[in-house]
């Protein structure tokens, strides 16, 4: 397999201007200001298979957007080498733009008082899009994404959902390998963000695309990404299939009974009680301590059960727990030094 | 950059310009809004020129010749886009950083925006306020070559002067706020383009200092055809000077200022 990434040892540091203090502090900083180092980016390294969909996750501040940068080619790396497509970002920008594509949930590539049909025009002529090719794939695309009826009115007068399918159309008309998204679905509903992280991934899927997507939200990491990495100050804190990510992180799971009586009694240990209510008993399961299974045999003997489920917790607590524990990590160190 | 390439981002920023142009056009209101603001200042310049006229006679040039040149004056700077407060915009949001993705320069994307946005601006506004400089002055001054050189060089003047407006949104990579260079401009284009008052009523010594900038190049150098006292081809060669000047220096400021932001965070 080909990379469609590679990243060694990159680095950012930046240099920010600190506001003196006291009286005459503004006055004093037209000639002298107090510059400071801050490390964005530390001596990350990694690879990107062609074709994969991977989640870059991190707290804010974690460098997640200044490396998306890098990639992307808007800032240069203070050291590191990276290849993406085969160019080197930051030097090759203009060559580079064709064969990536970008989707920031935050900001609109498309012209707000112009239908979307207009801005996928222009952008056809600015990607040199072929016109026929054009022609056919903004057709596929406009099917695929179900936006045909909302093409020719002004961009202002659609919901957020219908926008962002607009959106990322009109970052994939010029077919590129490899996409990054930043937040495509914040502030949608839940609805509107299904459907946006299933066209994501099987537009992935069916064109081999290369998926690098950075989100809070990590239903957004489940339902498109296989791989995720976690970046926390600057570093590599974990990089992980999705499923390595559940069984090695999750130590606990959520077991529901529904009962023919109206109470189950339990007394095992490391399962806690977390609600209950006629018919319903939901358990906290530390799976270290008391396995799955003895839980089930335990509340077979202790009842008779109508249903039974068991879940993992959400993954918001799993990215917690790795962020926690990252934390936790760093102050040891800190106070070992 | 090969001629390829420079053909190439004309024919990418031409696009630009294009859905710019239609981007201006659905917006209505602000296009009434201004060309209201254009008669309104005619009108009260009209009143003025005549009371001058009335208390000077004789004086030279002649009250519907200023009126015609403040029309040219005023179509210029009314015409032309305010884009340094947009770049500032999208500098602080970060917006503009994530249009360098994009496979065309982000100064000249938005110099092909801003002349389309200009090409509607003064279609609409030329329309309108040289309509109603004619009815108040019930003449056009202008000759048949001074009538065809107008509109082409009076594009080409706030041409320079969105160029300009490029290179001051710029100074946003340093400044947190750049209108004070703005209004440092504005009042160099009303004061020394002669944009009220024509240069030539101006003392000695200040009109000399006026003719080398570019603000007389912008407003009087068009203006002057209304006063019968502009030579056409030359008005055209100083404002391609100063195209030429504003271009690199456009490609100036936005290169110290991508470096500035590079190292200092986006």
């Amino acid at each position: 397999m080909t990379h469609a990434i590679e990243i060694d040892e990159l680095s950012k540091t930046f240099t920010v201007r600190e506001r003196p203090q006291g009286r005459f502090a503004a006055l004093r900083s037209l000639w002298h200001a107090p510059k400071r180092e801050v490390i964005a980016v530390d001596r990350i390294s990694l690879r990107i298979e062609a074709g994969e969909r991977v989640a870059f996750v991190g707290p804010n501040g974690a460098g997640k957007s200044t490396t998306i940068k890098m990639l992307s080619g808007i800032l240069h790396p203070t050291s590191g080498r990276v290849r993406v497509a085969g160019h080197v970002p930051w030097q090759e920008r203009q060559q580079l733009a064709y064969r990536i594509g970008t989707v920031f949930g935050q900001r609109s590539q498309l012209w707000q008082h112009l239908p979307a049909s207009d801005t996928f025009d222009l952008l056809a002529a600015i990607y040199d899009q072929d016109p026929a090719t054009y022609r056919a794939r903004r057709g596929v695309l406009v099917d695929a994404f179900e936006i045909g009826a909302h093409l020719h009115r002004p961009v202002r007068q659609l919901s957020l959902g219908q926008r962002m399918r607009c959106e990322i159309v009109a970052s994939l008309l010029h077919a590129p390998e490899i996409v990054f998204l930043d937040e495509p679905t914040i502030g949608l509903d839940v609805s509107a963000r299904a459907t946006i992280r299933d066209l994501v991934r099987e537009q992935a899927e069916r064109h081999g695309r290369t998926v690098l997507l950075t989100s809070h939200d990590t239903g957004d990491m489940e339902r498109v990404c296989a791989r995720v990495i976690v970046i926390h100050g600057g570093r590599i804190l974990l990089d992980e299939t999705i499923d390595a990510l559940r069984r090695g992180y999750i130590r606990r799971k959520l077991v529901t009974l529904r009962t023919v009586e109206p109470t189950i009694e339990l007394a095992l240990a490391g399962v806690r009680v977390v609600k209950r209510a006629p018919h319903r008993t939901d358990l906290e399961v530390d799976v270290d301590i008391t396995p799955i299974d003895a839980v089930v045999q335990a509340a077979l003997r202790g009842g008779q059960l109508n249903d039974l489920t068991v879940e993992d917790p959400p993954m918001d607590d799993v990215v917690q727990a790795i962020y926690a524990r990252a934390e936790a990590d760093a102050r040891l160190r800190e106070c070992a030094s | 950059m090969t001629p390829r390439g420079i053909g190439n981002v004309v024919r990418k920023a031409a696009v630009l310009a294009r859905v710019a142009a239609r981007h201006r056009l659905s917006q209505r209101a602000a296009a009434i809004g201004r060309a209201v603001t254009y008669a309104i200042m005619l009108f009260v310049f009209s009143r003025l020129w005549s009371v001058i006229a009335a208390a000077y006679p004789g004086t030279s040039p002649p009250a519907d010749r200023v009126l015609w040149y403040i029309a040219i004056t005023e179509w210029i700077v009314l015409s032309m886009p305010q884009m340094h407060g947009d770049i500032q915009d999208e500098l602080r949001a970060g917006d503009l950083l994530y249009r360098l993705t994009r496979p065309i320069a982000y100064p000249w994307a938005r110099l092909g925006e801003g002349l389309g946005d200009l090409v509607v601006r003064m279609g609409l506004l030329g329309i309108a306020g040289f309509g109603f400089a004619y009815l108040l002055t019930g003449t056009v001054p202008l000759g048949a070559r001074e009538l065809a050189w107008v509109v082409p060089l009076g594009v080409l003047a706030a041409s320079v002067g969105v160029v300009f407006e490029l290179a001051i949104g710029f100074t946003s990579f340093w400044l947190h706020d750049c209108r004070p260079v703005y209004w440092i401009w504005q009042k160099g284009l009303f004061l020394l383009g002669g944009l009220l008052v024509p240069l030539s009523l101006y003392p000695e010594w200040l009109r000399a200092i006026a003719v080398w900038s570019p603000f007389a190049a912008i407003l009087h150098g068009c203006g002057t055809l209304a006063l019968g006292e502009g030579e056409p081809l030359l008005v055209g060669l100083r404002l391609l000077a100063w195209f030429a000047i504003g271009l690199g220096l456009v490609a100036l400021v936005f290169r110290r200022g991508l470096a500035q932001l590079d190292g200092g965070g986006g």
